[in-house]
């Protein structure tokens, strides 16, 4: 898998086209509220069967990159994010939007997105094994201590309340609980209502709690005889939004890392990105929650690093790092590639057309971004009397697309119910939104660790004998004790004395 | 400007009404089938049910003419795609392809459905269930796995799939043979092979063809197969049966079978229809290529008959849904679904 | 003092909210004591673990909710005019219950008549409740989503629409 081979994609025309009509196609599912790069990769499979392989993983890189941080421009411009892991650009992107700085916004999501994703490809190239050894490390207490400390930082989603907040969350981890548990196989939580055996998937949710939620509350509020937005043509230099790099470099680490996890992805990396500048910036340029760029760079560099970092065990293990890798895993098979740890060494044709293909990607997502992006944005400008009922019908879809059910839109429809009152009454959805996605890995690998705990002779040790478990769990607690407001005041006297 | 864009978008919206329309038309053979099939599958995309039921999609088509969509409903051990193939028409153009769990499903109180809503079209294949360890792992032969279990009861660690699945029924079978071992659950198969790889366990019991690319790389030492025959490509791995000749009465039954089922309400027509074509497809060599690198059992060969494969099915609830209620981990009593002890 | 904190209406409703709360969190805890009862495992492996951990939490966390909220009302009541800054604008309770029966029926009939037809019917509705006049606009936008939809995710991506 030397350079050569992975450019000699670059000079294919079938190829780089196919990227870009791939990286379209990302850019509009991921813009578009309601529909997720999951759902969208999960339809690509039938769709590319009978392709070319190296054309068929052209269009599904070019999806998942753009995809990835196409999410954002939903997010920013209308609040609602493209898909999970585009949930934390709502919280600094609309309220810049709402200023009037939707520009700003869609710049720096770009730019950041770009360094994130080109980031975790380089790691990728370079590093696939080391990495992917690393993550093999990970025990199941690990991955509890990894969403415990990512709990915590929803401390840092809520701007208001903290009771609130944490309510949101507690409620969230409820929801998580509804279906059959997989460790025991029992159902939880189903209400005797045979559908919810299956969980609650979280596309529907998402779509729900802010999809259909803010489509209410637009309407309820009476806002519906305005614009959405008004953008104003802003001059941003290159160089205030560079300023940023180094910081950014830490969240894509953070990012790839994450991905590398099996069964950690977008979602809980870019919460925790976030959470992490939270804490890096003592002066942002606005606070958190009100528009500040920090934010966004945190979400966006973490989300689209996380999508080379999913391709590691993809590829060293044949172990999805996330949803979207999940599905290419099985591009693979129906392509009748066998992917294993030998993929690398067997198909360095493949994985070459991988690297070329997200690669690529990433230079179409910087011209789509920086180019197309904005001339979308004015369609926000349609007014809202005649997008919102569009937006509601492109939810229903979004919901049902995923699973072939009829029941993900009733849930969805029940989330936005859920979702609208929450936005009323100063209830985060984000936390809910974290703790949905956390709460399932968080019990299940908690009773995992205790069951291989089980058998051993010295349970303690067995437990957190080891150097991962015992880092992430001094993370957790001081992070969980530095949350208290009574501790931080004991802090602040400290300083000051 | 805004009068071009309309005419536009019209011509747009006729052009995709008159596909879109264009679908119930199909072809002009009479009978069965005249437009495309949908078969479920009621896992997510890339498993071993997916994968093989893409093949044989494929080779299917070219039989009965008309295009196969496979649709991908996972969820609840399965029992959400095949709710779905239940609920609709029974007119042949709903196909579910379907694993293992139908058959234990109500034993395990995840639904009331099984293999007697359904007639079988055709069993298709069976996926060898091997036993693997990490490649650093102490144990180097068969023996020395099962004499530690039988050693330290209870301490040797094994990841399944959770109670119900194929993995399960196995550790059950194992333990009916004297072999003790601790159980810990995971999400899916390849979790538990990722939990062998991260020394987390000491050892897996998987179907085989997820782990040929390990076992090349060496990443992972197969020790044994769960099963009477040995496999080709491995031939100096020994059978379970080879070192406990007792298993045999209790491994002589493929046990992660994938068949093709249809509503047993659909026409006569349907169903010969369906059967003649499946029985030509598996002819077709794409199909051979596949199920040989794979290293999959033909069930086909084994159950030619619908009465055989309906009688397999019996055997095989028998066998799995006493052995899970007699240890503890089914919920509902089998005797109260008439399903009978195995002889 | 203290009554004239809790009859102030903003505070209301904060109390339901925290009465919600609790009375979830007693639920759960009674439904997961309920059910581990039954299924008798030990506590560290139940599947009811997390439940009543989570139920717990909960009922700690409206209680402090309760505090939090009697710490501001406090805090609000000695300034001069304070107002219920927290209740959101005022709601137009009748479009949005409109609006969601709207969204309802949608759901229903979307099964019995077929994706398009509802899709139809909903855009139409909603174009007009929410004050869209122009019929030339309207005709266009209800017939054509539904088709572009149909045509991209049933022809292209194979999903099963009603």
């Amino acid at each position: 898998m030397g350079i050569l081979e992975v450019f000699s994609y670059f000079l294919n025309p079938q190829f780089i086209l196919i990227v870009f009509f791939g990286a379209l196609t990302g850019l509009m599912v991921g813009a578009i509220p309601g529909l997720s790069v999951t759902m969208a990769t999960a339809l690509l499979v039938s769709v590319t069967y009978t392709w070319q392989t190296s054309n068929a993983l052209a269009m599904i890189m070019g999806v998942y990159v753009v995809g990835v941080f196409s999410g954002a421009i939903s997010a920013i411009l209308i609040n609602i994010p493209g898909a999970p892991a585009s949930v934390v650009t709502t919280l600094d992107g609309y309220p810049l939007a709402k200023q009037g700085r939707a520009y700003t916004a869609l710049k720096y999501a770009t730019v950041y997105s770009f360094v994130g994703s080109i980031f975790s490809f380089i790691l990728l190239w370079a590093m696939a094994r080391p990495i992917s050894a690393i993550a093999l490390k990970f025990t199941p207490m690990d991955y509890f201590l990894l969403a415990l400390f990512g709990l915590t930082t929803v401390g840092s989603l809520t701007a208001k309340s903290f009771a609130k907040g944490l309510i949101s969350a507690t409620v969230g981890l409820a929801v998580s609980m509804i279906g059959m548990d997989s460790v025991m196989g029992t159902p939880r939580l189903t209400l005797g209502i045979s559908d919810l055996k299956s969980g609650v998937a979280i596309v529907p949710v998402l779509v729900g709690l802010f999809g259909m939620a803010e489509v209410l509350t637009v309407i309820a509020e009476g806002g519906v005889d305005g614009q959405i937005l008004k953008i104003e043509k802003e001059v941003i230099k290159m160089k205030d939004i560079l300023k940023h790099v180094f910081k950014s470099l830490y969240y894509c680490t953070l990012g790839t890392l994450i991905g590398a996890l099996p069964g950690a992805g977008g979602p809980v990396a870019s919460f925790i990105a976030y959470s992490q500048a939270t804490k890096l910036e003592k002066n942002p340029s606005v606070p958190f929650g009100e528009g500040a760029v920090e934010g966004i760079v945190a979400s966006e560099s973490a989300n689209n690093a996380v999508i080379g970092g999913a391709l590691i065990p993809l590829l060293t293990l044949a172990i999805p790092g996330d949803a979207v890798t999940a599905i290419i895993l099985s591009v693979f098979y129906v392509h009748g590639l066998q992917p294993g740890p030998m993929f690398i060494k067997t198909n360095p044709a493949m994985f070459s057309a991988i690297l070329a293909g997200g690669l690529l990607a990433c230079i179409f997502l910087l011209f789509l971004g920086l180019v197309v992006a904005p001339r979308i944005s004015k369609l926000i400008a349609v007014p809202k009397k005649i997008l919102l009922p569009i937006v509601v019908v492109l939810c229903v879809i979004g919901s049902f697309a995923g699973n072939n059910r009829m029941f993900d839109v009733l849930l969805m429809i029940v989330f936005g119910v859920i979702g609208f009152f929450m936005r009323r009454y100063g209830y985060s959805i984000a936390s809910m939104t974290l703790a949905i996605v956390l709460g399932g890995m968080m019990d299940a690998n908690f009773r995992r660790a205790v069951s291989l705990a089980a058998s051993e002779d010295d349970k303690l040790m067995a437990l957190f004998g080891r150097p991962i478990s015992l880092i992430l769990l001094v993370l957790t607690v001081i992070t969980i004790a530095m949350n208290i407001p009574a501790v931080k005041k004991m802090l602040q006297k400290i300083k000051r004395a | 400007m805004m009068k071009r864009g309309l005419a536009f978008l019209l011509c747009v919206i006729l052009v995709v009404g008159i596909t879109a329309c264009q679908n119930g038309k199909g072809n002009s053979a009479a009978g069965y089938p005249k437009k495309e099939i949908t078969m479920i599958i009621p896992y997510g995309a890339g498993g071993t049910t997916d994968v093989t039921g893409r093949q044989l999609a494929a080779a299917l088509e070219k039989q009965l003419g008309q295009s196969i969509v496979i649709v991908n409903q996972k969820g609840a051990s399965g029992s959400v795609g095949t709710k779905t193939a239940l609920d609709a028409n029974p007119d042949g153009y709903t196909i579910l392809y379907t694993a293992d769990s139908l058959g234990t499903q109500r034993v395990m109180g995840i639904s009331e459905y099984s293999y007697d809503d359904f007639t079988p079209i055709m069993a298709v294949v069976n996926d060898p269930k091997v036993i693997v360890v990490n490649k650093d792992s102490k144990y180097n032969t068969l023996e020395d796995l099962i004499n530690d279990m039988k050693a330290r009861p209870g301490k040797v660690k094994m990841s399944y799939t959770g109670p119900g699945g194929s993995g399960h029924v196995q550790a059950l079978i194992y333990n009916q043979l004297g072999l003790d071992m601790a159980l810990t659950a995971y999400t899916s198969g390849s979790e538990c092979i990722t939990a062998v790889l991260g020394n987390q366990v000491d050892f897996t019991n998987s179907n085989y063809s997820t782990v040929t690319g390990y076992l090349e790389s060496g990443d992972l030492k197969l020790l044994g197969i769960s099963a009477k025959n040995r496999i080709e490509k491995y031939p100096d791995v020994p059978t379970i049966v080879d070192v406990i000749p007792e298993s045999e009465k209790h491994l002589s039954m493929p046990f992660t079978p994938l068949s093709i089922v249809v509503d047993k309400d659909c026409p006569e027509e349907v169903k010969t229809t369906l059967r003649k074509a499946a029985l030509e497809a598996v002819k077709d060599p794409k199909w051979q290529e596949f199920v040989k690198n794979n290293n999959l059992d033909e069930l086909y060969k084994q159950y030619p008959e619908i009465e055989d494969i309906q009688k397999f099915y019996k055997d095989w609830q028998s066998l799995v849904c006493w052995l899970l209620w007699d240890a503890g981990a089914a919920k509902n009593d089998p005797a109260s679904f008439n399903i009978s002890r195995p002889e | 003092m203290k009554e004239n904190v809790f009859r102030q209406e903003g505070v209301k409703k904060e109390l339901i909210q925290c009465l919600l709360f609790s009375g979830a969190g007693i639920g759960l805890m009674i439904y997961s004591l309920y059910y581990h009862g039954n299924a008798g495992i030990e506590w560290v492996m139940s599947p009811y673990l997390f439940p009543l951990l989570i139920s717990i939490f909960l009922i700690l966390l409206a209680v402090g909710l309760l505090a939090e909220v009697h710490h501001l009302a406090k805090a609000e009541s000695t300034k001069k005019g304070a107002t219920n800054a927290q209740i959101s604008p005022k709601i137009e309770w009748k479009k949005l219950s409109i609006t969601l029966s709207m969204i309802i029926i949608y759901y229903f009939a979307m099964p019995m008549i077929g994706f398009l037809i509802s899709g139809f019917l909903f855009l139409v509705g909603m174009f007009w409740l929410l004050g869209e006049r122009r019929i030339w606009l309207i005709a266009l936008l209800a017939v054509g989503t539904p088709l572009i939809l149909y045509g991209v995710f049933h022809e292209l991506l194979h999903v099963m629409l009603p």
